[in-house]
């Protein structure tokens, strides 16, 4: 049971990872675009936008770096939630 | 296994989350120094930068983001509206001497656009609101077309008609 838990635990951790990596790449590609998405929730002043849009997709290519390698995977995984 | 569900080091485990955090913003504000420079200096079309940055026109150069009052400011000071939406929408109604430039006609039109108004005019780009790209993408066009200040209307056309101001209908 305890081997079942384990490979699904990395199986997890590695679709996780693989998902946050790829999302962050594909967004730090096209900021602008990225900038657009944000500005439609409204919850930023305008500018601002672009700000979160130059950052947030290297965070969760960390996040996902991270979750692939296994390493610090726990707050990797906390990031990922947020 | 029940290492996995053990959250005595939560503490930790969080402190790691923000460091982790901080370094993907670091990384971020890094590479994208110019956009960090625009937006601190309250400022982001290209107009601001150096003569090189529209000659290179790459994606370093960003539309400005307007919203409803720095669109009819802008309007005063006589800068032009352009409606990214299909042509057939803007036949259906647009905003008040707005042009016609549908981003799935760009290829063909920006070339004559280019010739019609100099690159020093001021451009605001709407479209059908929060959640449309076409107005960002065709505000990146124009950009790259070396337009200096290229601003884009994120409430588009139904900020702009919720609003209560004046719509013309027709070509």
């Amino acid at each position: 049971m305890e081997r079942l838990l384990r490979i699904a635990y990395h199986l997890c951790r590695l679709l996780l990872g693989g998902v946050f990596l790829y999302a962050g790449l594909s967004k730090s590609r096209d900021i602008t675009g990225f900038a657009g998405d944000i500005a439609a929730y409204r919850i930023l002043p305008y500018q601002w936008n672009y700000l979160a849009a130059a950052t947030l997709p290297y965070v969760e290519f960390m996040a996902g770096l991270l979750l692939l390698i296994n390493r610090r995977v726990r707050p990797a995984a906390l990031l990922s939630r947020c | 296994m029940n290492s996995f569900l053990d959250y005595s080091d939560l503490p930790r485990i969080i402190v790691e989350a923000l460091v982790i955090l901080s370094v993907g913003v670091l990384v971020g504000l890094s590479l994208h120094y110019q956009l960090v420079r625009d937006v601190l200096e309250g400022k982001l079309t290209s107009a601001s930068g150096p003569q090189s940055a529209l000659v290179d026109a790459d994606t370093s150069v960003y539309p400005e983001p307007v919203d409803l009052q720095t669109v009819q400011t802008q309007l005063a000071a006589g800068a032009l509206l352009i409606d990214a939406r299909i042509s057939e929408l803007y036949h259906d109604g647009h905003l008040p001497g707005s042009l016609s430039l549908p981003l799935n006609e760009a290829d063909l039109q920006l070339a004559a656009f280019h010739n019609a108004y100099p690159i020093d005019t001021p451009l605001v780009v709407y479209c059908n609101g929060y959640g449309c790209p076409d107005s960002f993408d065709l505000a990146v066009r124009l950009k790259k077309q070396g337009y200096r200040k290229v601003m884009v209307f994120e409430g588009g056309y139904p900020e702009w008609e919720n609003a209560g101001l004046p719509l013309e209908r027709g070509n």
